[in-house]
This record gives C-alpha cells, sequence and structure tokens, in this order.
C-alpha cells in the first residue's frame, strides 16, 4: 500500500511541471469593470452565469470580458463582500459596484478535515490572516503571532536567529516535556517544525482552543492545534506581488546588567584581598593587577564586544492565477536575518507552488509543494556559562587583544577561572546547521452523488539536516577550561520522512429546515527518522576543519519512528440555521504506548444557538445585530512522551576483562506495559456578540480542562536502581478567560478600528504519583522549578532572604545557618527550629501570568497607514537564575555594581543588602533564594508600522506599491533588571519556565518595506 | 449518542484498525534491545553479568576516595579558593566533617552501588527457570552473589541503615523499600557471600579480573570483622583457607600496582581499567591527585596536563607523610612531591618533582605532595590505564594477623611479612595499633584507612585529634569543622531518597 502511494503521488509530482494552460471560449460577449464602494477596482471578483458551469474572473483593473446567453444572469462573488446578482437584459457593458460584507459571522473558517462558516462554528477558533501580519520584519511565524490572539501565549524566550519562539494555547495542558500545540498544514499533521515555512506562503491561520475544535485531532490535540492554510490562486488574469524588507536590528539603547567596570571590578577585587587578609589569615597580599583600581578606566564591556547592528531582509514574490479549470500560485522567498551576536545567522530560501485542477464538475485535484532550504549558524550563546553568561561574567580589566592586536587564547587572572577568550570563541567556532526540506501535499475530490463527497488527501514531508561544528584549537575549553585545547570536530546528519494519507467521505445536504454535513474517514501517518553522529578529535592543526583531518574518529547511527493510525467522524446537525449541534469521534492508535493500551476514543460534543436570530431578539439589531451562544465539552490527549518509552530498553555498559573490553549489558530504565495517552476532558461555553451591523465584535470563551492520567517520568527511589519510571500519574486542571474585541472605531476617509484580545489562564497540579509527592525542586542550587499538588506549573522552590547579620548581636540572637557568621546571609527560619538549613526553603514565585494581552490599533487616511501592536503580560515572576553568578562573592566573576554595598566589617556594613566575601561563608547566598524573583509584569510596543500608498494612474503594469516604515520591539517596559521578561531556560516547558541564565538577546529593529503588485 | 459513537467504533475497528494496523502501529527500536528480547540466552547473561561489574567502577571514582581517604587523616584538598561551586566544596565538606545529606559524593556512592544490586537482582531473577548448563548458571549466580554482596557492604558500612531490595524491580509498586536494621543486611549479605563461596571457582593465574573463590572469602572476612557482632573466628578460618590457594606477595610494593602486572598473584579483586580511544575503559583519577597545574606534565609524561579544573584533591597529609618511617619504601612510592612556583595569575606552575622528605624541595617557593601509586605511562591526558585494587594478598596477611591478636595465633610474622617487603625490620612484637598503622601504610589512598578507623572503633579519638592540628595549620576552617560526632561514623541517606521514598 505505501509503495503504490508513493508512485502514484510522485507521478502526481510530475504535473507540477506542466505549466498551467489558460484555457478560454464562449459565444455572445458582455464586458464590464468591478470596483468597491469607495472607487477602488477590486480584481479576482468571481462572474458566473447563473445554472452553469461558465465562470470567469476580474483581471488586476477590476474588469472582465464573457460570453453568455443574452438572457443570462451574472453573479459576482468576492470574499468578503456581499453576493450581486444582475440580469444581463441585453446590456454590453456593466458597471458592478459591490459592498462589503461586514458581518464576521458570515467568514469562512478552516476547522479541522475542512471549512465551516464562522456563524456555524460551534468551537473555540480563532482565525487570523496571513495579510494582518505581513508588515511584521521578523522571520519567524511565531513572532508574527504574539499577541494576535486570545488564549495564545507565544513568547520569544531567546532571540537566536531562526529559533521559533514558544506557543502555549490556553496555558499548560500538562507537566511533560510536550505543551506546543499541533500544527496542521494544508491538512497534514506537521511535524517538522514551523521554521520551514515562509510566513508569506500563509493564507491564514486557525487557533483551535476548545475540545469541539480540537478533538478530530485525537491524541495530539490536547495542547491546542493551529491549522496554517497555505495561499491559493483565485481564477483571475495573473496577478504578481513582490513583498520586501531591510531592516536593521541593535541592541542600542536596550536594558542591560548593571555589572562593574574595570575601576569598580578592581576596587572589589582590592578589597577581597585586604579583607581576606583581616579575617582569613591571607599574607601574599594583593595581586599586582587589583592593586591600582585608579589606573584603569570602564575596561572591557564584553558583551558589547559579542554583539552587534546587523541587518534582517526578506523578498517575497508571488505569480497566480488561473481559470475556472486550473488556479496555480507560486511563492518564492528568500529571509535572511543576520544575528545581533557576532557569527550567527539564519538564512531561508523557500518556494511553493499550490495548484487546483478541476477535471470535470465532479473531480478537483491539488497539488501543492514546497521546498525549503535553511543556513542556521548559531552558537551556545544561551544558558548559565556559555558564552553570553560567560562575557558578561568576564574581568572588565581583561582585553581580548594582546599588544600586537592579535586575539589572545585563554584568558587568566588572579582569583578567576581560567577561560577561552569569548570573541575568539564566537568568532572562531564553526556550528553550521543546513537542512533541507520538501512538503508536498495532494487532493482529490471526488463529488460523488447528491451531496456525497469523497475526498483524498495525501502529504509527505521529506527532510535532511545536517550539523556540522568546528572548534579550533585556539577556542576550546569553557568556563574553567582555558584554551588551547584539542580541535574537535563534529558532523550530524538527521534525514527524516513522514507520510500522510487520509480518506474521507463527507455528506452534506439541507432538508427544509435541516441541514446535515457528515464526515467519515481513515488517517495513517507515519514518521521515521535516520541518525548519523560522527565526531572527531586529535587534529594536527587547526587547518583542516572537516573530520578527514582527525586522528582519532567516533561514529554512531540509530533511527527512530512512530505512526498513528486513526478513524474519524463528524456529525453537524442546524435547525433553522440557529440551532446547531455538531458531535465529533476519533479513534487513534500510536505506536507510542504500551501493547496493552494502544488504542483510545476521543469524542466532543458541542452545540450553538444564535439567539439573535430567532424573532423576539429582532428588534434589537439596529445596536445587537449578533448574538451566539456556544458550549462544547470532549476529550483530547497527550502522546508527546518519546518513541519507545513503553520498553524497558537495554543499555550498554563495557568493561574490561583479562585486558581486553568485554561486551556488558543493562537495563536503561523500567519500562510499562500499560502506559497511554494523558486524556484532557475539556468543557467550554462561549458568546459571540456583535454590534451596530459587527462594527463592533465580542467573543468571550470560559474554559476548563482537567488532564488525567498525566504522562510524566516520576520519580522513584534510585535505590531500586532507577530514578523514574514513565507513568500515567498525576491529574493537572487548568481554566480561563479569553476576551477578543474587535472594533471599528471610526469609518469613512479616517479609519481606525482596534483588536483586542485578553487571556487569563490558571492550572493547578491535583494529584501527583501514588503519593502526591512533589517533582523537582529538592536542591539548594539548580532544580528550581517545582510540581507541586494544589500548585501552579513550575512554581520557584527557594530559601526566603532576609538580609544580612549586620551585628553579633544580629548574629548570636536570630537562627542561624551552619555558615553564618556576622555579615553573611540571612535566610528566613520559616520552621521556627532556630536552624537555617534545606527544611526552611518555600514557594517564592510562580512564573505563571496572571494574564496577557495584544492590543492591536489601525489606522487609515487616504493612502497613509499606521499600525500599533501592543503585548504584555500582568502577573508572574520571573527568577534571574544569574545572580547566582553575578552576585558571587568568591571574586571570579565580574559582579553587579550592588555587590559595592556588601558588608565589609561591623564600622562598614553596606546597606544590609549584600553579605561579605568571606571563604567558607559565601555559599548560602548562591542558593537560590527570594532576592532573584522579580515581578514579570511587561508592557511591551511590539510593532508600528507606518505605510503609504502611493497613487498609481490606472496603467497596464503597476497597480500597487505600499511603501511602509516599522519599528520592532520599540520599546518594553518592565521592572525586571534582566534583559528579556519573556525569558525561559528551557521554552516554555515547566521546568526551567520564568528562570533566566542569559539568552540570546531581542533586538530593536528598525525596516523599511514594499509592497508592489505588477 | 451512545449508540451512535458504538456503531462507529465497531465499524472502524473491523474496518480500519483492525489486524493491519496493530502491525502497523507495531514499531520497537531498531537501535537498541528491549528487555522482552533480552535476557534470553546464555550469551545474553554473560554479558548482563559484565553489566554488574562495570558498576563496580561507582566504588572507586571521586566518591571512592572522598568517603574512603579525604574523610580520613591520610589525605585532604588544596583549597580553590576561585572556584566555590558545590561539585568541589562538597569533597570538602566531607573531609572537614560539615557534610549533609545533599552532598553529592556521598549519593553518588549510595545511588552508584544500589545501581549494581538492581543489575544483579535482575540477573537473578531473570535466570530461574532458565535451561542453561549448570557450570554456566552456577558460574553466574556466583559472581552475581558476590558482586551483590560487595556492593550491599559498601552501603551498609557506609550508611548504616538502608532500604533491602531483594529483588528485581519492575514497575513502581515494589520500589519503596523501608530501612532494616543493620544486622538483617548483614546476615542477607552474609547468604550471599556464602552461597558465592560455594558457587565461585579457585582463582588461576594469571587471572581475568573475575570473582574468584578467593575474593569472596576475602569479602566474607571483611564483613565478618567488620559487623556489629564480630565473628573473628570464621575470618581467621576463610583467611586461612585463602591463604592456600596460590596468591602471594609480589616481590616489589609498586609491582602490585604496575599496569603491566594487572591481576597479579597478590590480587584478589581490583576493579578493571583499561585506556585506549573511544571505548571509554579508561581511568583518570591521577588527574585529580595532581596538584592544580596549568602544565602537569612532569608528572603525567603527557603535554598538555592542564589540571587546572580537576587537580587539588585526595593531597596526602602531613599526618600521614610523618607517621611512616622515612626507610618504608612504600612511603617513596606511594607519594610524591610537586615543587615550583605561581605565575603571574596565581596558578602553579610545576618545575620539579621530588621524593618527599628531600631536601630540595625548599628551594622552591610552593610544593604540594600528591598520590604517586596511580602514576603509570600513558599517551592521552586523563586517559590512564590503571586498576584500582580492592582486596589484596597483604590484606589477608594483616587481616588474619588482627584475627588470630583475638584468637590466637601467630600475628607477628603475619606482620612481619608484610614489613619486609617494605623494607622495614622485623618488629618483635604486634598489638593492634601496630597493625592498624602497618594497614595505613600498606593500603594508603586504596579507600580503606576511613573504614579501618570506623572498623577498629578509632575514628572519633584519631580524627578529632587530626581536627584539632589542621585546624590550626588551616585557618580557613571555620570553628563548625571536625566536630565529630558518632552519627558521622555513618553518611546520610540522600536527601532525595528521603524525600521521594516514605518509607525511609
Amino acid at each position: 500500500m505505501k509503495k503504490n502511494f508513493i508512485k502514484r503521488f510522485s507521478t502526481t509530482l510530475l504535473m507540477l511541471l506542466a505549466i498551467p494552460i489558460w484555457m478560454m471560449s464562449q459565444n455572445i460577449s458582455i464586458s464590464g469593470n468591478v470596483k468597491d464602494l469607495k472607487g477602488e477596482v477590486l480584481p479576482g471578483v468571481s462572474v458566473l452565469e447563473e445554472g452553469t458551469t461558465n465562470g470567469i474572473m476580474t483581471d488586476n483593473q477590476g474588469n472582465f470580458s464573457i460570453n453568455v446567453s443574452s438572457n443570462a444572469t451574472l453573479q459576482f462573488f468576492y470574499l468578503g463582500y456581499n453576493t450581486q446578482r444582475v440580469a444581463v437584459a441585453g446590456k454590453q457593458q456593466l458597471n458592478i459596484v459591490m459592498s462589503e460584507d461586514t458581518k464576521l459571522l458570515e467568514e469562512v473558517v478552516v476547522v479541522s478535515y475542512g471549512t465551516q462558516k464562522k456563524r456555524d462554528v460551534t468551537g473555540s477558533i480563532s482565525q487570523v490572516n496571513g495579510s494582518n501580519l505581513k508588515d511584521l520584519p521578523v522571520g519567524q511565524i511565531g513572532q508574527k503571532l504574539q499577541g494576535q490572539v486570545a488564549g495564545v501565549q507565544i513568547n520569544q524566550y531567546t532571540g537566536k536567529p531562526g529559533e521559533s519562539p514558544a506557543f502555549r494555547i490556553r496555558g499548560a495542558a500538562s507537566v511533560n516535556g510536550g505543551n506546543s500545540p499541533l500544527f496542521v498544514v494544508d491538512g497534514m499533521v506537521y511535524n517538522s517544525g514551523l521554521n520551514n515555512i515562509n510566513p508569506d506562503d500563509i493564507e491564514s491561520f486557525s487557533v483551535l482552543k476548545d475540545a469541539a475544535a480540537t478533538s478530530l485531532y485525537g491524541s495530539r490535540a490536547a495542547n491546542g492545534v493551529i491549522l496554517i492554510t497555505t495561499k491559493r490562486a483565485k481564477a483571475g488574469q495573473l496577478k504578481v506581488d513582490l513583498n520586501a524588507f531591510y531592516g536593521i536590528q541593535s541592541l542600542n539603547g536596550l536594558k542591560r546588567l548593571d555589572m562593574m567596570d574595570a575601576r569598580e571590578f578592581a576596587q572589589y577585587q582590592k578589597e577581597t584581598y585586604e579583607d581576606r587578609a583581616i579575617y582569613e589569615s591571607y599574607k601574599d597580599g594583593v595581586p599586582e593587577v587589583y592593586q591600582n583600581p585608579e589606573k584603569y578606566g570602564k575596561g572591557t564591556d564584553w558583551y558589547d564586544l559579542l554583539t552587534r547592528t546587523a541587518a534582517i531582509q526578506s523578498y517575497n514574490l508571488s505569480v497566480a492565477g488561473g481559470n475556472d479549470k486550473i488556479s496555480s500560485i507560486v511563492i518564492l522567498g528568500y529571509h535572511k536575518q543576520e544575528g545581533v551576536v557576532l557569527n550567527t545567522e539564519f538564512e531561508r530560501f523557500t518556494l511553493r507552488a499550490n495548484n487546483e485542477f478541476k477535471v470535470n464538475d465532479k473531480v478537483k485535484l491539488g497539488l501543492n509543494i514546497a521546498p525549503t532550504f535553511k543556513i542556521n549558524k548559531n552558537h551556545g550563546t544561551d544558558g548559565g556559562w556559555n558564552i553570553l553568561n560567560s562575557a558578561i561574567l568576564m574581568s572588565p580589566i581583561l582585553s581580548p587583544y594582546n599588544e600586537d592586536g592579535e586575539l589572545n587564547v585563554g584568558m587568566s587572572a588572579p582569583n578567576m577561572f581560567n577561560q577561552p577568550n569569548w570573541l575568539r570563541v564566537i568568532k572562531e567556532r564553526t556550528n553550521e546547521h543546513k537542512s533541507t526540506a520538501i512538503l508536498s501535499n495532494m487532493f482529490a475530490e471526488i463529488d460523488i452523488w447528491k451531496g456525497i463527497k469523497y475526498k483524498f488527501q495525501a502529504g509527505i514531508d521529506i527532510g535532511n539536516a545536517t550539523h556540522r561544528t568546528f572548534t579550533p584549537s585556539t577556542s576550546g575549553g569553557g568556563m574553567f577550561v582555558a584554551p588551547p585545547q584539542k580541535a574537535t570536530a563534529d558532523y550530524n546528519t538527521d534525514n527524516y520522512y513522514d507520510w500522510n494519507i487520509e480518506n474521507m467521505l463527507s455528506y452534506n445536504n439541507t432538508f427544509g429546515d435541516h441541514s446535515i454535513e457528515g464526515l467519515l474517514g481513515y488517517s495513517a501517518q507515519k514518521y521515521q527518522a535516520e541518525f548519523g553522529r560522527l565526531s572527531g578529535t586529535d587534529f594536527p592543526d587547526d587547518k583542516i576543519t572537516w573530520i578527514q583531518g582527525a586522528s582519532t574518529k567516533n561514529g554512531n547511527s540509530y533511527k527512530e519512528a512512530w505512526a498513528v493510525a486513526s478513524f474519524i467522524s463528524r456529525l453537524n446537525y442546524r435547525y433553522k440555521d440557529r440551532y446547531l449541534m455538531q458531535a465529533t469521534f476519533r479513534r487513534d492508535g500510536s505506536s507510542r504506548f504500551g501493547f496493552d493500551n494502544r488504542y483510545a476514543n476521543f469524542p466532543s460534543v458541542s452545540g450553538g444557538w444564535i439567539a439573535s436570530e430567532e424573532d423576539f431578539m429582532k428588534p434589537l439589531h439596529k445596536t445587537m445585530n449578533s448574538l451566539k451562544l456556544r458550549a462544547s465539552y470532549g476529550l483530547t490527549g497527550n502522546y508527546n512522551i518519546g518513541n519507545y518509552t513503553y520498553i524497558a530498553g537495554i543499555q550498554t555498559v563495557d568493561y574490561v576483562f583479562n585486558e581486553t573490553l568485554a561486551s556488558g549489558k543493562a537495563l536503561s530504565g523500567l519500562g510499562n506495559s500499560q502506559l497511554t495517552w494523558e486524556e484532557t476532558k475539556q468543557f467550554n461555553v462561549g458568546i459571540d456578540l456583535g454590534f451596530f451591523n459587527d462594527r463592533l465584535f465580542m467573543m468571550y470563551d470560559y474554559y476548563s480542562k482537567r488532564t488525567d492520567g498525566m504522562l510524566y517520568r516520576i520519580d522513584i527511589p534510585a535505590a531500586s536502581g532507577f530514578w523514574d519510571i514513565q507513568s500515567n500519574v498525576g491529574d493537572f486542571k487548568s481554566w480561563g478567560h479569553e476576551f477578543t474585541l474587535q472594533s471599528r472605531n471610526m469609518v469613512g476617509d479616517f479609519e481606525w478600528s482596534t483588536n483586542l484580545n485578553l487571556s487569563f489562564n490558571k492550572n493547578e497540579v491535583m494529584a501527583l504519583g501514588t503519593n502526591n509527592t512533589p517533582i523537582n525542586g529538592y536542591n539548594n542550587q539548580g532544580s528550581v522549578n517545582r510540581l507541586q499538588v494544589g500548585q501552579p506549573i513550575g512554581v520557584f522552590m527557594g530559601y526566603v532572604y532576609d538580609g544580612v547579620y549586620m551585628t553579633q548581636k544580629e548574629l548570636d540572637s536570630q537562627p542561624k545557618h551552619a555558615s553564618s557568621e556576622i555579615g553573611t546571609v540571612r535566610m528566613k527560619d520559616l520552621n521556627d527550629d532556630k536552624i537555617i538549613d534545606e527544611k526552611d526553603r518555600t514557594i517564592i514565585g510562580d512564573p505563571n501570568p496572571d494574564f496577557i494581552f495584544g492590543i492591536t490599533n489601525d489606522f487609515s487616511y487616504k493612502n497613509f497607514d499606521l499600525s500599533i501592536l501592543l503585548t504584555g503580560q500582568v502577573g508572574g515572576n520571573i527568577m534571574d537564575g544569574n545572580q547566582e553568578y553575578t552576585e558571587n562573592l568568591d571574586g571570579c566573576f565580574n559582579v553587579l555594581r550592588n555587590v559595592k554595598n556588601r558588608w565589609r566589617s561591623p564600622e562598614n556594613p553596606g546597606n544590609g543588602s549584600v553579605p561579605r566575601t568571606k571563604l567558607g561563608t559565601t555559599a548560602l547566598y548562591r542558593y537560590t533564594n527570594s532576592s532573584w524573583v522579580y515581578d514579570a509584569t511587561y508592557l511591551s510596543v511590539r510593532n508600528i508600522t507606518l505605510g503609504y500608498n502611493i497613487p498609481l494612474k490606472s496603467n497596464a503594469y503597476l497597480s500597487k506599491i505600499r511603501l511602509y516604515l516599522t519599528a520592532q520591539n520599540l520599546k518594553t517596559f518592565s521592572k525586571y533588571p534582566g534583559m528579556n521578561p519573556e525569558v525561559s531556560e528551557n521554552g516554555m516547558n515547566w521546568n526551567g519556565l520564568g528562570i533566566d541564565k542569559t539568552t540570546y538577546p531581542i533586538p530593536r529593529t528598525f525596516s523599511l518595506g514594499c509592497n508592489i503588485t505588477f | 449518542m451512545k449508540t451512535y459513537i458504538n456503531t462507529l467504533l465497531v465499524a472502524a475497528t473491523v474496518l480500519f484498525l483492525g489486524g493491519c494496523s496493530d502491525e502497523f502501529l507495531n514499531i520497537p527500536p531498531e537501535h537498541y534491545l528491549s528487555k522482552s528480547t533480552f535476557y534470553k540466552t546464555e550469551s545474553d547473561f554473560t554479558q548482563a553479568v559484565t553489566g554488574v561489574y562495570e558498576k563496580t567502577r561507582g566504588l572507586v571514582r571521586t566518591e571512592g576516595y572522598v568517603l574512603g581517604e579525604m574523610r580520613s587523616d591520610n589525605t585532604h584538598y588544596i583549597l580553590n579558593t576561585t572556584d566555590r561551586g558545590n561539585q568541589f566544596t562538597e569533597r570538602e565538606d566531607v573531609a572537614d566533617f560539615i557534610n549533609n545529606n545533599q552532598n553529592r559524593f556521598s549519593n553518588e556512592m549510595y545511588y552508584a552501588c544500589y545501581s549494581g544490586i538492581s543489575r544483579a537482582n535482575t540477573i537473578l531473577n531473570q535466570i530461574k527457570n532458565k535451561d542453561f548448563s549448570e557450570e554456566f548458571t552456577t558460574s553466574t549466580i556466583g559472581q552475581t552473589k558476590f558482586l551483590r554482596a560487595l556492593f550491599y557492604f559498601q552501603l551498609v558500612r557506609t550508611f548504616g541503615e538502608i532500604p533491602l531490595y531483594q529483588d528485581e524491580v519492575t514497575d513502581a509498586n515494589n520500589a519503596f523499600v523501608p530501612l532494616s536494621p543493620v544486622n538483617t543486611i548483614y546476615s542477607f549479605i552474609i547468604d550471599d557471600v556464602k552461597d558465592a563461596i560455594v558457587k565461585l571457582k579457585d582463582p588461576t593465574f594469571p587471572q581475568s579480573g573475575r570473582a574468584t573463590r578467593g575474593s569472596a572469602k576475602m569479602l566474607y572476612a571483611k564483613i565478618l570483622m567488620t559487623k556489629p557482632d564480630r565473628d573473628y573466628k570464621e575470618a581467621k578460618k576463610q583467611l586461612e583457607e585463602i591463604m592456600k590457594l596460590g596468591y602471594k606477595l609480589e616481590d616489589n610494593y609498586s609491582d602490585v600496582f604496575e599496569t603491566t602486572n594487572k591481576n597479579n598473584k597478590e590480587s584478589l579483586f581490583e576493579i578493571q581499567f583499561m585506556m585506549g580511544d573511544n571505548h571509554g575503559q579508561q581511568s583518570d583519577w591521577l588527574y585529580s591527585f595532581i596538584p592544580r597545574t596549568v602544565e602537569a606534565s612532569l608528572i603525567t609524561g603527557v603535554s598538555g596536563s592542564s589540571t587546572l579544573n580537576t587537580g587539588g584533591w585526595n593531597t596526602p597529609t602531613q599526618d600521614l607523610i610523618e607517621s611512616y618511617d622515612p626507610t618504608d619504601r612504600r612511603l617513596q612510592f606511594s607519594i610524591m612531591v610537586a615543587a615550583g612556583h605561581n605565575n603571574t595569575e596565581g596558578n602553579f606552575v610545576i618545575d620539579a618533582v621530588l621524593p618527599v622528605n628531600n631536601p630540595a624541595i625548599s628551594n622552591y617557593r610552593l610544593s604540594y605532595p600528591f598520590i604517586n601509586k596511580y602514576r603509570h605511562a600513558h599517551s592521552k591526558i586523563f586517559n590512564t590505564n590503571d586498576n584500582w585494587p580492592i582486596f589484596r594478598y597483604s590484606d589477608v596477611l594483616l587481616s588474619l594477623a588482627e584475627c588470630n591478636l583475638v584468637e590466637g595465633g601467630d600475628a607477628l610474622t603475619l606482620v612481619n611479612d608484610v614489613r619486609a617487603r617494605a623494607g622495614l625490620k622485623a618488629l618483635p612484637k604486634v598489638d593492634a595499633d601496630i597493625i592498624a598503622l602497618e594497614r595505613r601504610h600498606e593500603f594508603a589512598f586504596e579507600n580503606q584507612r576511613w573504614y579501618d578507623l570506623v572498623r577498629t572503633g578509632k575514628a572519633i579519638e584519631v580524627m578529632s585529634a587530626y581536627g584539632i592540628k589542621i585546624k590550626l595549620l588551616y585557618p580557613y576552617l571555620q570553628a563548625r569543622t571536625y566536630n565529630i560526632t558518632q552519627e558521622m561514623l555513618t553518611f546520610p541517606i540522600p536527601y532525595r531518597e528521603t524525600q521521594i521514598n516514605p518509607n525511609l
């Protein structure tokens, strides 16, 4: 079956190469022009002779010409406009003015396995059109969607070029690694990352939030689903669009850590040695470099040296056209972002061709193909003691250059760690990802009989990626280990092959007041990936950077695969177009689960009532023109546990006998044949309200989710020989409110519209494991986030900071840690046992925000348009994990200016916030504590775009030129002293949530762009 | 609604998700084995037993010397004032008696031993009802039980009361085991080791590195001399039987540790390592024992030997050096001195490697003694070829001397035999203190000292006196250090375990 499929598929692929031929025919001629109310021409309007299949589209100037019978009636369709019917009645010229259909409920939205009129939707779905996002000068889809949709949290936790931000729909549904929504591209569940998709290819995003909307995706839907629909050509004349922008990204004027400069740092070191002589019998004097702080100025700003102002640019050319038989769009895209950190870069080449063929009045075929090639250069910039963090902590006295102006190799200074020259590291190391992916989809739709349709859909995503690194001897090592080190090289290859097929039978019919839509289908998907790992070391020198040059070589290869087979069905019933009912059902089987629990069912039911259609509401229509109530309940699942977790694997643990290698084996974990999906039950109620003919439109949703049988590796006593076991344990609930408001505040010459969305997501851990033992958060350092019953996920654990023992009297009379002395840090003795120890650790922060929001204001006046996007969050905490280092008192790192205020003696006790530097007493101040916790509330002026449409005289070559200026990430207002209030250590996974260990900075971008239509 | 779903369900199962999808969905890993396909053949079990041996390395890595030597008066550390990271300070905490239950070194020892026990338990469970040759089954069970006893013995003498995992853990239900009294643990260990003695074979020379009846008897003797109710009589019997198995002292003390002379005739059991590329079987502790220096090639013989990030641990104390007779060959072999100066960044530079007590040492600004016992030729940094001795024949002699002091018999000859090899003159008589000192020198840096101090009941007395001395020597030691109490004779069960397992 697979083989056949591939064969058929590749044959179809070949058809792409056939150049579509536009066909023309017919007899009696009528021509005309179509405009909107403002007098702008409307290209691409469908013109159809009623009762026939004879039709055409208006050209770029809105003109049409069609041969019809003289008594025909012409229908004019245009998406978002009211359809018009005009009798020809012998006329030869028709000038049509079409009015916009402002009723938002009439929009068509993409839903799982199909489309629906917005008014018929009973679930919670938000749709965003790609065209609304086109001005944002960023390369990632996630960056574009930030702040656009209620219920969707998108955090740019790192600014690495090419890195997709973290997504969460309706908060976390789960505590295991997978909280990212499911992405479905043109009907295919997409597993290889949004980064492969050119944002300019996208027609619309449908964000599916509640169970009614998502449960047709069954075992993969618990985190919500985002359906991505790529652009289709509309029948009509050829349309050529060029969209381009060029921008400059910079960190100038953005928030930075308040670190000491060279003079201050030398002073701090000098004093540390002086105190050491006083308190620790230290006898060797102050090292020479620290003896005269006055001789230093600002010194080296390492962070500045490693960062730069960099360009970002993007070009997209699309060619679209077609007639009633064939339509085709080809989009060519190029995007390049130089990183604001040296030697980092992301470059993407994309091509997409989407084609539709009407074979006859019964059969429609579609074929999309989208190859992508990416080059991504990124280094180990993020995280503690990695490049950027180390640069912040590096002595400002040291210079990256020697007297000859050449880059130093290793860096060392008295009392500091030996380490590489970080400037050299970022410049010299090679770290390059290259990947090619081809996503292809096809469908065949057959209109069988009286509303019964059959659709076959298939998709294939193949890809290949290589990751090459080379670290020359002069930039090896890391914090603690200075080069020269042996040069090392890696060459890793991944290739994957992911296919999906669907067979669907649908039925759609109306009997008087009753409308029925039904869907039955079967789908199967299989993902296979192969990995090659090569590494080499013992290079004779740094000249050859490929493994060929290595004397010691090492290799490995392995494979991963999974498969899902599903049955799907949906039934929609409408009565009098105002009572809506939907039931969906999916049965999934997955290779990832234990033999005993491989299949599960995911049903949902939902209903809607368009109350405004009732007679008793009609009198209100002048003010409130629409009122719809929705409710849904259903089950979804989460299968993000890795491919073979149910299996107890065997690992290789070799040993030596007789001085030769002996092959050894041992269990690598405990298997669990009972392992199955997490099950999330979700209840949703919503209300949609339209006022003043939908000039003001509001949507409100309340949801409540409960996840049972949560997949997690629960900790078990390591004395069992195993650290944990993957289990379906634990319950988790989340609930929240979403509010969307779309308002056209002013219409006419000066237009102003506002789009506001607010999301309140709350969650609570209800049960964990067999005895509710909290997960994580046990250690004094690291391991900060915790799961604990009764708490939201990922709360911070630590000591409660309580200042410094300023006097001997304070020390003598107050609870103490084993290491406490006068002038050392005081943590709170929470259990009142007079001893400060790990029993006094408690919850000191919560990374979950109270609510997040996005506000877009669009203005237009004549040829000008202006758009302002604000995003932000209120509540929640960030932990500045850097403070473990930036307030380290051992003298081994550069520190925050605040460290000047430390305790030095009873006469010179500082401001009571920073303890002393005495050896043996400093560790407690490095333990996770509440002085690192900050309010995460922020408001970001995310984007401002000012556009201008150059007025053009009607001509045959150019129909539109719009130029625009944007500022991205213009300003962020936040009390957090760190650089990025959206920071997290590990995406948006609970473990690391809200913890700042230094990540790649998010630049401010100014750009200039244009949209040109030919 | 329900009927609708049920109908669809039946339709779905019959039409689509029937037989073919079971096959479609059955995707076992191709690149590693799973439990359901392993533990079938003799070859599988041979590899599984090798896997248990592999865990014995956990006894002798960092946690081995931190607990066995740095805790004692044999070794200390060179203070690292720059890097106060926990991965380092927690070693100091063990040495200075201020460790707690979050100490990664005591915790790692706990985890390593239990991991080995788990591997052993799996074998002992899986081998039941297998149709293997009797010889194979006997040998497999014998080795496995010896190793399980070795791990449990290390646990009970290090932690005291511990949970007793007797069977394979297959799911979370049997993973939460309560503490057992020390005596219960010992009787379980003794059952294992007795069975191992029956099932293992006598050693044949040259040895392979596998456990033999000699290894098991020595372990049994150690257990008998350590458990709360000592049984010197049975220990004496076991040790005397070992003397009939063909073991001999090597002529030179240094030959015992020579990497060209592994598993020699003096060896009853040692942990195997092998240098080389890519197979990960090498040892590397030499690089921890060297002082922190930019270049240690004078010691290692390999250029590029920076120990700035690894060195300065398990440093022989002056107390130990002074306790040797200066002519003791074991002193000259076990300890040497790195002499040199600090560079402008404050990093130590080695200018010469000299024997202890060499007057030339005073010509250098700085000098640090270091463990020389495991310094052997190798070609790559952090890739040495040394095995770690667990039981040696000299231990048989000195242990038997100890038993004979209690049970009657000739202790003097045994001690003098060991001394003779060290180039020391014969003593006229021995007592328990003399044997203890002899053990300190004979087994220096073999992770025996702390356990000998505890076993002989001398730990508090000796270490308290040592504490007073060392606190005078090193003013950085806070007042809270070396306040030694009875509880400090064992290490606490890891904090993680106490939090996760409510039965602890």
